[in-house]
């Protein structure tokens, strides 16, 4: 039996975990969350406004106008004004237009951007109305109108899906959270389960104290990678099926790579950082007393997703705090959704690998001389120190 | 299998000194007692034979090689601070526990069966150790201990907290054990259930061991004392008696060589004589010699 196989052995009494109630439970209500998201976004920004006319021709005219001026509509013809009002007030239309006068029935508010776009044709009207009056051609004139427009000038171009962008970036933002903080308190409670149970001295007579923790840091973070997997797998079945965010494919697909690449990092760095602190406490309730630092950086992290990145996600700040290995795994998959260089990814992935390196050393050496002394306190210092 | 030494063992924790060139040796299939007051040592010893504690200096080897990490997965260890996952079923845990020794998953898990069984919780396999009794965690307990079928048994208190029931069926297996050829070593503050269960016993005091042998050397070691009871004789008769250092009651401390006949010369013209008989000392009287009298 070599070492391996010991940490192989701790990795799989965490994994177990599985089939607890818990896992099951928040793995289902996280994904139930994510595909409701997608599926209400669809169903509230794709509905139509269902509109109904007496007269054919008129329905296209108002039809044209509507989809001029990005309004998008539904016409249906119905037999009479009659059988209109009747669907109007069984919701089945939003509104009947009819002609001479021009006339909107609604159930009750009307619906603005389709009423804006009435009134621009009513206003179409009178003005046709007036231009003939006056001994000139509608038709030229609106045709001289409508090539009169204003030029847009963009400094820094324009984004047509920044809004959804930015959704997609709060989200993201607040499920890397939400994992990254739950598995490494769930580090943090297992270190300290085995410390205030006792249990440690019994495992520790059969293993070394680096095996102890790399088996419990690989098997949670491997529960964590399977939970952060089958919501952002949930998340791309439902865009699959619903298309309701209108970003490409291929940044949809980086943003999902980066995303599980940064979760494993960031759960790299903050579960090690959570084992060592926890091993010098003995009791449960002392966690997030000792945790309090590991806890203040990840909420940093957390806010700047959504204060500073959706503002300038490639300004020199943000790009600055995303080379920090203790920010960079909530930054970097937020501004991946932004659509930062590649080469910036694998730079602050390659600093944060590095920063794992020492965290190994440096959380190793902390647990191995704390892990054994159940009571007060361990001090930092002392940790540090070269134990037995 | 072979005789667990350990030899020349220090340790200390900052300027205290624990442990002062501690020496001692386990034979094959022998128990042995290690008996000595809190904060003799005795625990840390026994962390150092496990390797959960290193040795500032000193050696514990087995079958004549130093123990390393192999050959103390070979150990089966009670800690003093019992300890289990409290929320992991008791068979699992036991898979679990003899699995992290290297045992195969099939010899680990009909280990674990066999030992629930012969410890009395099999029944309650599948319950989460914090649903029994504290003496059912007990017995878990031990089962961790034996459950990878140990060739060395190190045992720190096994008996304190134990109900009589549960006291035989530990002595039972640790008398199993030594017979398989095992060493045991365990610790108790019983001593009366060390003395009548153990090969050898040694005692500790101040880090350093003060006294090893078996029960009957310790007590060849100790002075004997003479039990003499006289009815109806007057307070201080014996006072007068040539020979007699000490008296206790009806024990009586005699001077190295001098004749006990004077002191029965004398309790026969006292009053009548009840009981009168040399008594070795016990291993308490010894134990209490040993730990309050000075270093030797």
């Amino acid at each position: 039996m070599n070492s391996l196989t010991e940490v192989r052995l701790i990795a799989g009494r965490e994994l177990a975990r599985l089939r607890s109630k818990m896992f099951v439970i928040s793995t289902a209500v996280m994904m139930i969350v994510v595909a409701g998201i997608l599926v209400a976004l669809k169903l509230m920004g794709g509905s139509a406004t269902k509109v109904g006319f007496v007269e054919e021709g008129f329905g296209g005219q108002v039809t044209a106008v509507a989809t001029a001026m990005e309004v998008e509509t539904e016409s249906r013809t119905v037999s009479s004004r009659e059988e209109g009002e009747r669907l109007v007030r069984d919701g089945e239309l939003d509104a009947l237009v009819l002609d001479a006068p021009l006339r909107m029935v609604v159930k009750g508010e009307p619906d603005e951007r389709l009423r804006a776009a009435l009134s621009a044709l009513a206003q179409q009207s009178a003005l046709n109305g007036e231009l003939a009056k006056a001994g000139v051609d509608p038709a030229q004139v609106n045709q001289a109108v409508a090539g009169a427009s204003v030029e847009v000038v963009s400094m820094e171009g324009v984004d047509e899906l920044r809004d959804t962008r930015l959704g997609l970036a709060m989200a993201l933002s607040v499920l890397l959270f939400i994992m990254l903080q739950a598995s490494g308190i769930m580090v943090a409670q297992g270190v300290v389960e085995e410390k205030s149970s006792r249990v440690v001295e019994l495992l520790l007579s059969s293993v070394r104290p680096w095996q102890l923790m790399a088996g419990k840091v690989l098997g949670l973070g491997l529960l964590g990678f399977i939970q952060m997997g089958l919501v952002v797998a949930t998340a791309a079945g439902a865009q699959i099926a619903t298309g309701a965010l209108e970003l490409p494919g291929g940044e949809l697909a980086g943003t999902i790579v980066w995303s599980l690449a940064w979760f494993t990092a960031g759960y790299t760095v903050y579960a090690l950082l959570y084992a060592a602190l926890a091993a010098t406490v003995s009791r449960q309730e002392d966690i997030s007393g000792v945790s309090a630092p590991v806890q203040v950086m990840l909420m940093a992290g957390y806010f700047m997703c959504f204060t500073l990145v959706p503002n300038d996600p490639e300004g020199p700040l943000v790009q600055a705090l995303s080379f920090i290995p203790f920010f960079a795994p909530l930054l970097m998959p937020v501004r991946a959704v932004y659509g930062a260089p590649v080469w910036e990814q694998a730079a602050s992935l390659g600093v944060t690998l590095v920063v794992i390196g020492v965290l190994v050393w440096l959380a190793g050496r902390i647990y191995a001389n704390s892990v054994l002394r159940t009571g007060g306190r361990v001090g930092l210092k002392e940790a540090m120190r070269a134990g037995d | 299998m072979g005789n667990l030494i350990l030899d020349r063992i220090s340790k200390s924790y900052g300027e205290r000194k624990v442990l002062d060139g501690l020496g001692f040796e386990v034979r094959e299939g022998e128990l042995f007692g290690f008996v000595g007051s809190n904060g003799a040592g005795k625990t840390t010893t026994m962390r150092i034979v496990l390797g959960v504690l290193a040795a500032d200096s000193g050696t514990v080897s087995w079958g004549g090689a130093p123990l390393d990490e192999s050959s103390r997965r070979e150990i089966g260890y009670m800690p003093e601070e019992r300890g289990l996952y409290p929320k992991m079923k008791v068979r699992e845990q036991l898979v679990y526990l003899a699995r992290l020794r290297g045992r195969s998953p099939q010899d680990a898990r009909r280990a674990a069966e066999e030992w629930m069984e012969r410890l009395g919780v099999a029944e309650r396999g599948g319950d989460e150790v914090e649903k029994l009794s504290l003496g059912n965690q007990q017995r878990v307990q031990l089962a961790a201990a034996l459950v990878h079928d140990p060739k060395i048994l190190v045992l720190d208190e096994p008996f304190s907290g134990l109900d009589p029931v549960a006291v035989d069926v530990m002595s039972q297996v640790l008398r199993d054990k030594s017979a398989e050829g095992v060493p045991v070593v365990f610790s108790s503050h019983q001593l009366d259930l060390v003395e009548r269960l153990c090969d050898r016993v040694g005692i500790i005091r101040g880090g350093a061991m003060v006294a090893v042998g078996t029960t009957a050397e310790l007590q060849e070691q100790g002075q004997a004392k003479l039990l003499c009871r006289v009815e109806g004789a007057p307070d201080g008769w014996a006072e007068t008696v040539p020979g007699v250092l000490a008296r206790e009651g009806d024990l009586f401390t005699l001077a190295p060589g001098a004749d006990e006949q004077h002191l029965l010369r004398a309790a026969l013209a006292a009053g009548q004589v009840r009981e009168f008989s040399w008594r070795r000392p016990t291993l308490t009287e010894l134990f209490r010699d040993v730990v309050t009298g000075d270093k030797a």
